[in-house]
């Protein structure tokens, strides 16, 4: 499934400059945003990318068997 | 006890604010694909490949129909004349069954995989259906707060006075403020650019500085609240401790 891939990078992208970022922003604000918004954020990705993942088996099951 | 901003950059906090919005427009693009996906397997298993089984089950039923009716026909000529043989007749009946068969198989594994397939879409909607709900809600609330930040760090930018004193050592700045209500208050500002410089630069004017501990009493909370006005009102109530 190609979402999985694009959401897999773009998800790796988002963290790596958020780690950058935090070397520039390191205060309470900072932190409150990263457990509020950046972490539901990625949480909710990784569990998409795990729901793809696992349609995606499904999908290659289902071609193989009904071509 | 109240705890100090600490930005170093706020050319940092616009490049992550672009890398959200980035991540957003390919998180978006990336749930539209698979959305594809789904109904372009969904059409593909109901409607061409189940269609096409079932007609196929029907033209070899026909198939098989003509196929008995030739090898009744040749064993009714064969009884008339040992010369005759229905081998051939035979065989494409046979023929016929098999594919009969196949396509019958076909069209039953195709409805068995249907409601698999629904169950498996339905899994996957609500394992993706959060992200995209938060990426078309509330996602604007996440670029709010960046925004807010970046806007609270421009307007104590704009106030810094033209002729400032630039603290020669590099590393964050501490600021106490005397006021009653935020006399525990130490904050910590860091240096900020508007020219993309990052870390290890100069300190920001003294002057400047009272903007930045009300900015860095206003990261605890909300931001909402920072005006310019009321930060120049608090830059005579602060005064900068010893440079360390």
């Amino acid at each position: 499934m190609v979402g999985t891939a694009q959401l897999s990078f773009a998800l790796k992208t988002l963290r790596e400059r958020w780690d950058e970022t935090k070397g520039y922003w390191n205060d309470k604000v900072a932190r409150d945003f990263e457990k509020n918004h950046l972490l539901p954020l990625e949480s909710q990705s990784n569990t998409a990318i795990r729901g793809m993942e696992k349609l995606n088996e499904v999908l290659h099951k289902l071609r193989q068997d009904c071509s | 006890m109240s705890q100090g901003a600490n930005v170093r950059s706020v050319d940092a906090l616009k490049d992550f604010k672009v890398t959200l919005i980035t991540f957003a427009e390919d998180a978006q693009i990336a749930l539209g694909s698979a959305e594809m996906e789904i109904r372009q397997v969904r059409n593909w298993l109901q409607r061409d490949q189940l269609t096409y089984w079932q007609s196929q089950v029907k033209r070899c039923t026909e198939r098989l129909a003509m196929a008995r009716t030739e090898l009744h026909r040749r064993q009714l000529s064969k009884a008339n004349s040992d010369a005759i043989s229905d081998t051939e007749q035979k065989e494409a009946v046979r023929d016929g069954q098999r594919r009969l068969r196949e396509a019958e198989e076909k069209v039953e594994r195709i409805k068995r995989w249907i409601p698999i397939l629904e169950d498996a879409i339905s899994e996957y909607n609500s394992q993706a259906q959060p992200l995209g709900d938060r990426l078309s809600g509330s996602f604007v609330a996440s670029l709010h707060v960046l925004d807010r930040m970046i806007s609270a760090l421009d307007s104590y930018l704009a106030m810094a006075p033209p002729s400032t004193t630039v603290l020669p050592t590099p590393g964050p700045a501490t600021l106490e403020t005397s006021s009653s209500s935020s006399s525990e208050a130490r904050s910590t500002v860091a240096a900020v650019s508007t020219t993309g410089s990052r870390p290890e630069e100069p300190l920001p004017a003294a002057e400047s500085t009272p903007a930045g501990a009300e900015l860095a009493g206003k990261a605890e909370g909300s931001l909402d609240n920072l005006d310019p006005a009321h930060l120049l009102q608090q830059k005579s109530k602060l005064r900068l401790p010893e440079r360390t």
